[in-house]
């Protein structure tokens, strides 16, 4: 990835620390473009809401969908034609899908603080990877596994919980599910 | 997109912590718009928290196959205590769901609907008929609609916000298709397959790039002149395509009537029927008198035809030869048809451009039994290609039982291009498939060719 002569900018976290990071890696953050953009070129941005620890998660994704991008464009500005291009497959984005898998790969508590921080720092890949991953981890268990999964306090009463249950029969069914319906393939 | 909510809470790498619960709504709702329905009806039950909170997400799926009423009492269940805009609704079902959908789509109409999806069944033999309340979904951004009636009333403002609308096994009765596609002005993704369209398949739209028909009509006009992307498929059920009608009377050809406007389309796909064996496009695009000013296509870099060598539909393929002088990519499917040697000596084959051609696929006949070798035709053809193509790379050929006297002879073509390489290929059963319909799509999804650059 060009570094060289790259606009730098410093991003401060909120337990005091700094990461200095191209300008085009912290553009990622649409919060942090705007503050570059509209209120005027700033030099060191506090991220008030944002810890070290999870900041550089987030820049260490940003620096590689930055890079992946880059490279990703210099490609197709080499190939030959439209010929070449068609039939070529495209292994960069398995590798992206593949280090983005990894990436999502920590506890709870960071899983979720990076939401939190792609939701601030409007980042719209990594919020998406990160409810995806979130979402994965719910998918599939029952409503007790989900709770002693996350930790969830249940106070609703079994009488409660009937109730809910009966309004939604449909959902809590054990149906025999039917043949998938693809007409449409 | 949401505006970013900031968070007060600091972080807190604690095991016992519960993360998830006191999310903000918003990204409660992100997480959970990734589940399965039902499985996101069930949170409900996790923690007096949870009752509610699913109640927001915007998408809501309906997938699965249950009975008819269980189906139907699922949706009126969801609709009613769902709380908050619905973006999208999607509904996938075999069941007859005429009664329920009037009420559902008066739901969806409050609800700022923008992405609808409606596929009914193919088990019974039964459109399901959209009510009137679809054109007060005035928040619509996309349409797929299966195995529906469609009515469009007299006063219909249109979907000024619509861009992408695929209808598949559908009637509009009277010339709906045409009132609703020039009525949805930023529409710019249209797909109608399955339909018959008595009179003239008037496509009237300024900004639609991507245009996919496979349909039973008489007669097109396409008034799209940002198309880039199109595929045109004809399938009629009568069979004589003496019957086809000769646009105005006569007066203008139909290659002009029908593609005149299409100045900028970059890929292009020409297919008749396959199993009924007429090949009806070709002849209805030769029809009506050469006339002035026909269509040129120079930004044409992709384009499928059949390989038709019957006087009024030969003419056709040749003259996109003729008239794009920018193909790259060629793909021509070949049938077994009469020869007429005196065609490939003529004129009009002189007059063919191959400038920038650099692939060719040949193609054979998959699901049928036409054609298991080459045909006279399509050797001359390749001979002419292989020795006026300066820069060919690959010529391809596709699917062909009898591959070895067809090798034998293209191996003592003379080749323009040093770098023509040519390349049996065996795609086999994987793209074929035992349904009819789907074997005459060679390209099966149009954004397989959105991501392919355009040489200026």
């Amino acid at each position: 990835m060009a570094d060289n002569g790259g606009k730098k900018i410093t991003l401060k976290s909120s337990d005091g620390e700094e990461f200095e990071v191209p300008e085009v890696v912290a553009m990622e953050s649409q919060t942090i473009r705007h503050v570059i953009e509209d209120v005027c070129a700033k030099n060191s941005i506090p991220l008030l809401n944002v810890n070290s620890k999870i900041l550089s998660k987030v820049i260490e994704y940003c620096k590689k969908h930055v890079a992946a991008a880059e490279a990703a464009a210099s490609k197709a500005s080499t190939e030959e034609g439209t010929a070449a291009a068609a039939s070529v497959t495209k292994p960069s984005d398995e590798d992206l899908k593949t280090w983005d898998a990894e990436f999502v790969k920590v506890d709870k508590g960071t899983l979720f603080n990076l939401i939190l921080a792609a939701n601030y720092l409007h980042i719209p890949g990594l919020l998406d990877l990160t409810c995806q991953a979130a979402a994965d981890m719910i998918k599939g268990k029952s409503a007790k596994e989900i709770r002693k999964f996350f930790n969830l306090k249940n106070c609703i009463s079994p009488e409660e919980e009937e109730e809910i249950r009966r309004e939604n029969q449909w959902a809590f069914e054990e149906e025999k599910r039917t043949r998938a319906f693809d007409a449409y393939a | 997109m949401d505006r970013p909510q900031p968070q007060k809470s600091r972080v807190n790498i604690d095991l016992n912590h519960d993360y998830i619960t006191n999310l903000p709504a918003n990204l409660k709702v992100k997480i959970l718009v990734k589940l399965p329905l039902k499985e996101v009806v069930r949170t409900s039950i996790l923690s007096s928290k949870w009752i509610d909170s699913w109640t927001l997400i915007p998408d809501l799926v309906f997938e699965e196959s249950s009975t008819e009423s269980g189906l139907i009492k699922s949706v009126d269940q969801v609709l009613l205590v769902h709380q908050g805009p619905i973006q999208k609704f999607k509904l996938v079902s075999e069941h007859d769901c005429n009664e329920a959908i009037g009420r559902w789509m008066l739901i969806l109409s409050r609800n700022g609907i923008r992405d609808l999806e409606l596929r009914f069944g193919i088990n019974k033999n039964k459109k399901c008929c959209v009510p009137f309340r679809l054109i007060s979904c005035l928040a619509l951004e996309r349409v797929y609609l299966s195995y529906c009636i469609i009515n469009v009333p007299r006063f219909f403002n249109g979907f000024t916000l619509l861009h992408t609308l695929h209808l598949s096994y559908f009637h509009m009765p009277g010339f709906g298709i045409e009132k609703l596609v020039s009525c949805c002005p930023l529409l710019d993704d249209l797909t109608l397959s399955f339909f018959v369209q008595q009179g003239c398949l008037r496509i009237l739209a300024p900004n639609l790039t991507s245009l996919n028909i496979c349909g039973d009509f008489h007669d097109i006009c396409l008034e799209t002149p940002k198309l880039t992307w199109g595929c045109i498929y004809l399938s009629s059920s009568s069979g004589d395509y003496q019957e086809f009608s000769l646009g105005n009377h006569g007066k203008e050809s139909n290659i002009k009537r029908a593609l005149g406007h299409l100045s900028n389309i970059q890929q292009l796909e020409l297919c008749g029927c396959d199993f009924i064996d007429v090949r009806l496009i070709y002849a209805y695009l030769g029809m009506g008198p050469i006339s002035e000013n026909l269509p040129v296509f120079n930004h044409l870099t992709e384009i499928f035809v059949q390989l038709r060598t019957y006087p009024e539909e030969i003419a056709t393929v040749l003259y996109f030869f003729q008239t794009a002088p920018n193909i790259e990519i060629l793909h021509i499917e070949d049938m077994d048809e009469p020869h007429d040697q005196a065609l490939w000596e003529s004129k009009a084959i002189q007059d063919c451009l191959f400038k920038h051609l650099e692939v060719v696929d040949v193609m054979y006949a998959r699901a049928t039994e036409l054609s298991l070798r080459c045909s006279k035709s399509m050797l001359e053809f390749a001979k002419l290609v292989l020795s006026t193509a300066p820069l060919l790379e690959e010529f391809n050929i596709i699917d062909l039982e009898d591959a070895k006297v067809f090798f034998e002879m293209l191996e003592f073509f003379p080749r323009l291009s040093k770098k023509a390489k040519i390349v049996f290929v065996k795609r086999g059963d994987e793209e074929s498939g035992a349904d009819l319909n789907a074997t005459q799509w060679v390209f099966s999804h149009p954004y397989e060719f959105k991501n392919l650059e355009v040489i200026k």
